[in-house]
């Protein structure tokens, strides 16, 4: 077998030292009898007697002579890992003293070590939160599952994690395939009374939740099955471990004692383990039955009724059972609990199924937008820690070259090369090490921007904790040691003679290392020109989105509404609190109007049937409706819609009155086309009603979504809307700013009526900034690691001339000395890096004028071939390269060109 | 046991093997039963920890030998462990020793 070169001197190393070994021990024996034998002679054996007694005395002959060797070994093999260690501390103290005598160096490869391995560990950090993390404090998570209705709709399957009661009872039923089912809702409750409510984020369970998720109380216990029963359960709570730590002060001994919650008061029964939000990432503070605020009214309709889809269901498989067993046991016994209730033919008509899937985050998450943004962005991050490592090497390559002579020197004063390349790597490492700290504080940094950008607000931050240090190490060493290779292997081909000989100036190697090198500044410019082009085009779609027209002024009207969970109070109670609510915000200083509606805009809409008259049916838009909303006389000016024609409405438009209605401008196109609609009458709920005439056409207003089709709408008189029409939301429009009139408004609001829950007030665009979200995250991602490659180009750009300038000070001086003006030395200097960097730019904008094709569906009303977006990217590098080359540009001039010829 | 005492040997003076061999048998008197090859054990334990250091050299009567001198760790070790074991000694013969006589 032909062994390589290399590998055959390790082994002979290997083998050859055991050998030396044997024979030393050998020797030592050997000599040793042979000086035992002298000295028994002496003490009066003869010369054979004497060897042999020697022989006997040194003990049993084939054990000893083993053992010795063994005993050798064992201490040659110790003695050299304390030598081996000591070289490594050497090396090390070495490596520290160098880089300290080489300042500009040590920055600028700390600086980009701890921005990659920094980025690289915050993206790794929202991943692990995001996809790789069990749920907290769930035991045995793998075998925990949520139970899903699976929809068919026009030939579509989607899942429906979201169950009426009686689907659940069903689950539970279902005893073959789960051990336990719980059921949860979530939702805020009101906290305190009066002047002092707040909100505080609340879970409604059955006591099977906490049973199927496995999880142990941190103190006191959980509920038990009478505290959850039905139809109304006990006013018991169990909390958080940060509302026990803030609100509780942590004491024992409150638990059993009372808090006020909704409308009355709860028992803290128990402390739930720090960290826990069930399987959602939302976070809880505080959990109660989910029947203890069930009035019988309402019991009829959500526990009854298998329509009502409010619950999510999480169950326990019982061992051995794998997914698809458990969804067909489940499906079974919704088939079943639907027999009973007399469904059957719904079973057939509905096609009704249900699933169940683990909630384990990797497999649950996998599909959301954000987990694949989190691993688009890990990639990304990946990347830039790759050339943040490339762009190490090459400083310690120039690095290197600088100090040819000095590794000459110690290479021929007996270094051996494998100790030379175990220095650079060592120096790489601990320049990674050192980075690796400051990439912690980048990381934090990140973490904070990930939390805001990924997550909704209400979701548990991204924890930055063990795990994420220690993947922050690891990263750090894998940098560190990946910077260093190249360099190391560099540092082996020193041809010690010549460089001894010459000095600094370097002879046959230049050609391929400093391809390679303008290579990696090339891809460092294309990415960074692709990424902030990238930033560029969202932050474009943010502002045209922004510019939309909404038909309302989102930004100066202020929401407010009453948290109802937890009370019991009735609809005709409820609208005589906003009654009230209106008048106490009229009178609230620095308010300029205010008006009540039948729903929120963005959040809920309510739709009725018209009947025209002369019409069979009325047109509708692919949006369906015809949408309306009740409106008090305020609302058209409160909210900013324009009025088009006619009028809105006036105080004269009560109850009693003449009924009157507003449509926008869709119904008027569609229903009256061509015609003038004021005047006409449209009978409201059938063609039995009275007719409304039309009095106004008002602008389309948007109902849900940002960016949706125009449907169908019209306003009444709110006094003159359905009785059904139960629901009130009250809406307010400062005179100037609304967020310094907003706390002011608030408390006078919630001191307006006695005793009431909780007042939220929200502005409106809080409704619809969310919506911008994903071109938000793509703008503050893209632009995050833009500057990041930013930064690194120009490091490296940087880095590559100044160490040219000093290759070329020698020639440089010549031509000083010749005459050559210092500007065209100047300029060949910074030519050289600009024409770098203008190549590199102008490979990123052929990347990404073929990648637009991809992230152009992303955008908004934006071209991904914009010419504004991508001439200001190209613009800012040749910038921002300009002023990396500006340094070494003044240093190369700087030279004295009688020193420069004098030097080596 | 075996390592402190060739530590006492190695304190007079740096010694090879049969050296040491030959002061502990005087100096107990033959009385220490152990094989020469533990000694060299012992010497070799010692040396990996540092407490004695080693080199090939020559004897009077013109051999190779190696060598083994006592290092200034070596020395501090010795100190330690002739205290312990002194006291060691002290309190087994306490104990073990004559029975003080009943009083009557």
């Amino acid at each position: 077998m032909q062994i390589r070169a290399g590998v055959r001197r390790w082994f002979h190393l290997a083998i050859h030292r055991r050998a030396l070994r044997e024979a030393e021990v050998d020797e030592e024996i050997r000599q040793h009898l042979l000086l035992r034998a002298e000295q028994l002679a002496r003490l009066g054996y003869s010369g054979q007697e004497a060897y042999d007694e020697a022989v006997r005395r040194f003990g049993p002959a084939h054990d000893s002579r083993a053992q010795l060797l063994a005993a050798a070994h064992a201490r040659e093999d110790h003695m050299q890992t304390i030598e081996r260690f000591a070289a490594v501390q050497q090396d090390a103290k070495y490596a520290i003293r160098q880089l300290r005598r080489s300042p500009g160096f040590t920055i600028a490869a700390l600086l980009t070590l701890a921005l990659g391995i920094g980025a690289n560990t915050s993206m790794f950090a929202a991943i692990d939160a995001l996809l790789l993390r069990p749920p907290a404090a769930v035991s045995d998570p793998d075998r925990v599952v949520q139970i899903s209705y699976l929809r068919t709709q026009g030939g579509r399957t989607s899942t429906q994690s979201a169950l009426s009661f009686p689907i659940y009872r069903d689950m539970v039923a279902a005893t073959g395939a789960f051990s336990t089912v719980g059921a949860y809702t979530a939702g805020n409750l009101t906290l305190g009374h009066g002047a002092e409510a707040r909100r505080a984020r609340g879970m409604q369970v059955t006591a099977g939740y906490f049973e199927a998720l496995g999880v142990r109380p941190q103190a006191g216990r959980f509920f038990d099955s009478t505290e959850t029963a039905e139809p109304t359960g006990m006013r018991v709570a169990v909390v958080s471990d940060r509302f026990w730590r803030e609100q509780l002060e942590g004491r024992r001994d409150a638990i059993g004692t009372p808090i006020a919650l909704g409308d009355g008061a709860y028992t803290v029964i128990g402390v739930a383990p720090a960290g826990i939000t069930g399987t959602t990432r939302r976070t809880v503070d505080l959990w109660i039955p989910l029947t203890a605020t069930l009035t019988a009214e309402e019991h009829a309709n959500w526990l009854a009724s298998r329509n009502a889809f409010w619950l999510g269901v999480v169950g326990r498989l019982r061992v051995g059972l794998s997914e698809q067993q458990a969804s067909a046991a489940a499906t079974a016994a919704l088939h079943a609990g639907m027999r009973a209730q007399g469904a059957e033919a719904d079973i057939e008509r509905l096609d009704a199924q249900m699933t169940a899937a683990s909630v384990l985050p990797r497999k649950a998450r996998r599909d959301r937008p954000e987990s694949k943004v989190a691993l688009l962005l890990g990639g990304v991050s990946l990347l830039v820690l790759l050339l943040a490592c490339a762009n190490v090497a090459n400083l310690q390559l120039a690095r290197a070259l600088r100090r040819r002579r000095e590794i000459a020197l110690r290479v021929a004063l007996g270094v051996t090369q494998r100790r030379l390349m175990g220095q650079v790597v060592l120096e790489s490492v601990l320049l990674a090490m050192a980075g690796g700290f400051g990439a912690i504080v980048v990381a934090y940094w990140g973490q904070l921007l990930t939390s805001r950008v990924m997550l909704a607000a209400n979701e548990a931050p991204v924890p930055l904790d063990g795990r994420v240090v220690a993947y922050a190490a690891a990263a750090a060493l894998a940098a560190g040691i990946l910077a260093g290779l190249v360099p190391a292997l560099h540092a082996t081909r020193t041809d010690i003679a010549s460089a001894l000989k010459e000095g600094s100036r370097e002879g046959g190697g230049r050609s391929t290392h400093s391809r390679t090198r303008t290579g990696l500044l090339l891809l460092q410019s294309a990415l960074t020109v692709l990424l902030l082009a990238g930033t560029g085009l969202f932050v474009r779609s943010l502002r045209h989105l922004d510019a939309l027209r909404l038909g309302m002024d989102t930004e100066q009207v202020l929401v407010a509404s009453v948290q109802t969970a937890g009370t019991s109070y009735s609809a005709a109670e409820l609208q005589d609190i906003y009654r009230q609510l209106l008048e106490s915000a009229r009178a609230t200083p620095g308010i300029a109007s205010a008006t009540l509606a039948t729903s929120t805009p963005f959040a809920s809409a309510w739709a009725e049937r018209v009947s025209i008259p002369g019409r069979d049916s009325v047109p509708l838009t692919t949006q369906g409706g015809p949408y309306f909303m009740g409106v008090g006389a305020d609302y058209f000016a409160t909210l900013g819609t324009r009025i088009l024609r006619g009028r809105g409405f006036t105080d004269a438009d009560h109850g009693g009155a003449a009924r009157v209605a507003v449509i926008n401008e869709t119904a008027a196109r569609l229903w009256w086309p061509g015609e003038n609609p004021l005047g006409k009458c449209m009978r409201i709920g059938g063609d039995t009603m009275p007719c409304s005439e039309v009095v106004g056409i008002a602008e389309n207003s948007r109902r849900f979504d940002l960016i949706e089709d125009p449907a169908v709408q019209f306003y009444m008189p709110i006094d003159q809307a359905p009785a059904w029409t139960t629901m009130r939301s009250l809406m307010v429009r400062p005179a100037g700013e609304p967020s310094p009139v907003l706390p002011e408004l608030r408390r006078r609001l919630q001191v307006a009526v006695p005793s009431l829950p909780y007042i939220s007030v929200q502005p409106l665009a809080d409704q619809v900034t969310p919506q911008k979200r994903s071109w938000r995250l793509g703008a503050t991602m893209f632009g995050a690691f833009g500057a990041l490659a930013l930064i690194l180009a120009t490091i490296g750009l940087y880095a590559m001339l100044a160490y040219d300038v000093a290759q070329r000070r020698h020639e440089m001086g010549v031509r000083l000395a010749l005459g050559s003006g210092k500007s065209r030395i100047a300029a060949l200097v910074m030519g050289r890096g600009l024409r770098v960097a203008a190549v590199g730019g102008l490979i990123g904008l052929a990347l990404t004028l073929v990648g637009g094709r991809f992230v152009g569906p992303l955008l908004f009303e934006t071209s991904p071939r914009d010419p504004l977006v991508l001439g200001g990217v190209a613009a800012l590098l040749l910038v921002v390269s300009a002023a990396a080359t500006l340094l070494p540009a003044l240093r190369a001039v700087s030279v004295s060109p009688s020193e420069a010829l004098r030097s080596d | 046991m075996l390592d402190t005492l060739v530590l006492r040997a190695l304190a007079w003076a740096p010694m090879h093997g049969v050296e040491i061999i030959e002061w502990l048998e005087t100096r107990s008197g033959g009385r220490l039963a152990a094989d020469d090859s533990a000694v060299y054990q012992a010497v070799y334990r010692m040396e990996a920890r540092g407490l004695v250091a080693a080199d090939w050299g020559v004897t009077a009567s013109n051999r190779r030998a190696r060598y083994y001198a006592i290092t200034p760790a070596g020395k501090a070790h010795l100190r330690a462990e002739t205290r312990r074991w002194l006291r060691t000694a002290q309190v087994v013969v306490d104990v073990l020793g004559p029975q003080p006589k009943p009083a009557r």
